[in-house]
């Protein structure tokens, strides 16, 4: 038990480390603008076509069920506002970011911990220059700025979604049930769906980071820490969302 | 070759977790001399190495590069010491998402004011000097294993550095290449006189190359001469090593 304790305060005074580094290198000249170019391509548009999908499909069974279970007290008019909620303050944001826990997470960490593992990270030092700058820096900055428009794209997605699901299965006009979603919306619930994913994308992009470049034990090693990290970052996403959740109520409503 | 220590080691003491590796290495390693470091695999060859330009830090002891103690330099001292001091990787370690001639420009981008263009002769210039000439578009997942660390050695070329530091140069290769390799390190210590350490378990190599020889053992230089020395030396494990090309190291440890 000692054992695992002492590897969770490692990893926490590694990612400790590495967040600091990111912040002071991220502000540092030269700033490398084509290396953070080539992640917000890696990033952000790679994900676009699996978070599009996600987004519509939670759309569509958001609507389903909301049209199930308030048909019976009448509540069919209000459809458009539960689903945008839900959306917008909570599903679109976790969602979006366990998705890119998965496929982004797991590709920073499998691509900088076979750099670890074949000395390649090494060779960037005995270059003279700066692994958290070159490798780290980019791909948090981009995941950062990436997330969170991810999440509006799937936000919308989403709604649409929602719209098609509704016109099918009640008739409802969508000119109606847009009426109702931006009725329902106001600045803060936004604002709060991208602060989170905002925070997500921080906890995303350092821990599998930290996962890769701390690598150990050859091909099996990098496998290994591939999955820790999807494992860890979608538990963080899961567990931070509730406190961010209780903080953005107290501090926006 | 001068009498000046370019790099020293002091009492380089190195620890992983229960592991102790390093218990004490002394060196010293004149200017433009070459020193090849022998052992079996696992004495901690290549964490020595590694040490020198601040890869790793010792836990006790101390690395001297000409006049500057590495462990006790910051981010832009290392930084000055990695531009005179270059390093040749085990597989060569070159950047798989860039093509060869990014991976040898990559130090000439980082630290000179080069246009493109001096850039480019530049590489050219390096690439022919480990001959490997017109490779520039290759990606490394292209090229062989000998190719690969001569694209290596170009990179670390690119600088000018005043040493080298190579790790393990000839494993992996067939004896024809690891030949090839041994024949050009040799030219570039004739025609750039750098200094050179040079860790491996291949003894043709270090016949080839070394000045003078350092046996680690049990995390110590048990032997620092030249290979005639080693010959006539009481050590009779080393004796044997050097005869039966480097197994022994290896078959003796528990």
């Amino acid at each position: 038990m000692s054992g695992v304790l002492k590897q969770a305060l490692d990893d926490l005074g590694g990612l400790g480390y590495l967040a600091w580094d990111t912040v002071r290198y991220s502000v540092s000249r030269p700033f490398g603008f084509g290396l953070l170019v080539e992640q917000l391509f890696q990033i952000g548009v790679m994900s676009l076509s699996i978070t599009s999908i996600v987004a519509l499909f939670t759309g569509l069974v958001i609507s389903v069920q909301t049209i199930y279970s308030l048909s019976s007290y009448g509540g069919q008019l209000f459809i458009g506002d539960l689903v945008a909620l839900s959306l917008v303050r909570e599903l679109g944001p976790v969602l979006t970011s366990l998705m890119v826990a998965g496929r982004v997470g797991a590709g920073i960490t499998a691509e900088l911990g076979s750099m670890t593992v074949t000395e390649q990270v090494d060779a960037i030092r005995a270059l003279g220059a700066n692994p958290i700058k070159k490798l780290v820096v980019p791909r948090v900055l981009a995941t950062v700025i990436m997330l969170p428009l991810l999440v509006v794209l799937a936000d919308i997605i989403g709604i649409f979604g929602g719209m098609v699901a509704v016109a099918a299965e009640l008739g409802q006009s969508p000119d109606f049930y847009l009426r109702r979603v931006l009725g329902a919306l106001s600045i803060a619930d936004v604002a709060s769906g991208l602060i989170k994913s905002a925070v997500f994308a921080v906890i995303i992009a350092l821990i599998a980071c930290h996962r890769g470049l701390t690598v150990t034990g050859g091909a099996a090693g990098v496998g290994a820490a591939t999955t820790r990290t999807v494992v860890s970052a979608s538990i963080s996403i899961l567990i931070s969302d509730f406190f961010i959740t209780k903080f953005l109520l107290w501090a926006l409503v | 070759m001068s009498e000046r220590a370019f790099i020293r080691y002091q009492g380089v003491e190195k620890a992983f977790g229960e592991h102790a590796v390093l218990r004490g290495v002394d060196l010293e390693v004149k200017e433009g001399e070459t020193v090849v470091v022998l052992g079996g695999s696992g004495t901690g060859k290549s964490v020595l190495l590694k040490h020198t330009i601040g890869l790793l830090r010792p836990d006790a002891g101390q690395v001297w590069v000409e006049d500057e103690e590495v462990c006790s330099l910051g981010e832009r001292g290392l930084s000055e010491i990695r531009k005179k001091v270059a390093m040749v990787f085990q597989a060569g370690a070159l950047f798989d998402s860039m093509t060869v001639f990014e991976n040898v420009a990559y130090a000439l981008r980082e630290h000179t004011d080069m246009s493109e263009s001096e850039v480019g002769e530049r590489v050219t210039e390096v690439l022919a000097q480990v001959e490997m000439p017109g490779v520039e578009e290759l990606m490394p997942v292209e090229l062989s294993g000998g190719m690969r660390k001569r694209v290596a050695l170009a990179r670390a070329l690119a600088l000018k550095p005043r040493a080298l530091l190579y790790d393990e140069p000839t494993t992996g290769l067939d004896p024809l290449t690891g030949h090839a390799i041994n024949t050009l390190i040799r030219n570039l210590q004739k025609s750039l006189k750098v200094t050179s350490i040079v860790v491996t378990h291949d003894i043709l190599s270090a016949r080839m190359i070394a000045d003078r020889i350092a046996w680690l053992r049990d995390g110590r230089m048990a032997f620092v001469g030249t290979l005639a020395e080693a010959a006539s030396s009481g050590h009779e494990e080393l004796r044997r090593f050097l005869e039966t090309g480097g197994g022994i190291g290896e078959s003796r440890r528990p």
